[in-house]
């Protein structure tokens, strides 16, 4: 069915970043389960693009680019994850686009009543760090059961296990626990765990020995990361 | 930007996403005053629009593989994780909005003439179209771009009521894209 004037409208509004809350998440799934809509936001994007060139340059400090060239210079797997782009969790849409058909869409929930807060739920789009590994897929944190949800999505050699960390701003990791080898792997969180989620996180999964890694940080490579945005 | 600049820009993208650090630092060059002026506009503060800055870059060094030149520019991409990168830390922040101002006074971030004479089709193409909308719809479409606004914000800053502002923007909206689809056609 062609997208109507009405629907068109929607997707510049989620292009834009008009929208929050329920109508912000009614969007978004939109664009997880519409192809044709998700390419119209896609669209929006790119024609408010050429707006960039309006907006007027201004010369950042010297000490961002010293700073910037120190650290490509000595950097820690793990320690790029903290820097991760939140954008593309921000723009999940972007990443659904290119897969729609493999992103389960989120089950329909009854409608919140008036007495019952609405549902808080954060979504990161998890980006593996090889891409052939595979494509982006979603990992969700329910604050209300806090709880959060990972699908296995990334091969796992044998003998091994997916282990999966947040990292704060403070660029430390913090296990949250393994993931099972098949089907999607619920983890429910301690509060502080919880907490930091609420704030804003960088998840990221490893790949470490039977059992987890040995150290309170990842010892294998980081697979995939991606930051969490309320949704 | 030329189109050299953006074949150059371009090609150092792709060499960054093989970690490359001289090619980093070409894209830092070619691209650091733009970013910074979005993360400045949309933060609204020194300090916080830096530490975005840094971000931004970080993501761009790690992150370099997911720029796809087939999807558009190199400067479009770099610019999309800035705005976003910047929205997010507004939000994240609670920045209250400005306070009440009048339409008038919102500075109108429409290009000089003398830079409208160096704007590709495309982008004349969309002023124009934006100039054949409303006024104040024109307004709070490109408010919420470049300040990266939401529907609640944009209605505290121009004080009228919610829906008032959601009809504006979803008619101007309707508009611009019939515009933009009859010049393409």
């Amino acid at each position: 069915m062609p997208l109507t004037p009405d629907d068109s409208a929607t997707a510049a509004e989620l292009a834009l970043g008009l929208l929050d809350g329920e109508e912000r998440a009614a969007a978004l799934r939109r664009a997880l389960d519409e192809r044709d809509f998700a390419q119209e936001v896609e669209t929006w994007r790119t024609r408010f693009a050429v707006l960039y060139a309006a907006y007027p340059d201004v010369t950042p400090p010297a000490w961002i680019e010293r700073r910037l060239m120190e650290s490509t210079a000595s950097a820690r797997p793990w320690k790029w994850a903290a820097g991760l782009a939140s954008a593309l969790a921000a723009s999940l849409a972007l990443v659904i686009a290119t897969r729609i058909d493999t992103v389960p869409s989120p089950a329909p929930s009854p409608a919140p009543s008036r007495e019952m807060p609405a549902p808080v739920t954060f979504a990161a789009a998890m980006v593996p760090a090889n891409a052939k590994q595979g494509q982006a897929f979603a990992a969700l944190f329910d604050a209300g059961r806090g709880q959060v949800r990972v699908p296995t999505e990334i091969a796992v050699p044998t003998n091994k296990v997916a282990q999966l960390w947040r990292i704060g701003a403070d660029g430390v990791p913090h296990s949250l626990g393994l993931l099972n080898a098949t089907g999607t792997t619920a983890i429910s969180l301690s509060a502080a765990d919880r907490a930091a989620l609420a704030t804003g996180a960088t998840l990221a999964i490893s790949i470490e020995p039977p059992g987890g890694s040995p150290a309170s940080t990842p010892t294998g490579p980081v697979v995939a990361t991606g930051s969490l945005t309320r949704i | 930007m030329d189109d050299i600049s953006r074949a150059r820009l371009s090609d150092a993208l792709r060499r960054t996403a093989q970690r490359d650090p001289r090619a980093f630092r070409l894209v830092y060059k070619m691209t650091a005053s733009k970013l910074f002026g979005i993360c400045l506009r949309i933060c609204g503060e020194r300090k916080a629009a830096e530490d975005v800055l840094q971000d931004v870059y970080l993501t761009v060094w790690t992150r370099a593989d997911g720029f796809d030149a087939a999807r558009g520019s190199a400067i479009a991409w770099l610019a999309t994780i800035a705005r976003n990168r910047s929205i997010d830390w507004r939000r994240a922040n609670a920045r209250p909005t400005a306070p009440t101002e009048t339409l008038e006074a919102v500075a109108d971030p429409a290009p000089l003439t003398s830079d409208a004479l160096l704007l590709d089709e495309r982008e004349r193409l969309l002023h124009f179209c934006l100039g054949t909308l409303e006024p104040n719809q024109s307004h709070v479409i490109r408010t919420a771009f470049f300040e990266g606004l939401t529907y609640a914000e944009l209605a505290a800053r121009v004080a009228v009521p919610l829906g008032t502002m959601k009809s504006w923007v979803r008619r101007g909206l309707i508009k611009l894209r019939d515009c933009l689809d009859a010049a393409d056609a």
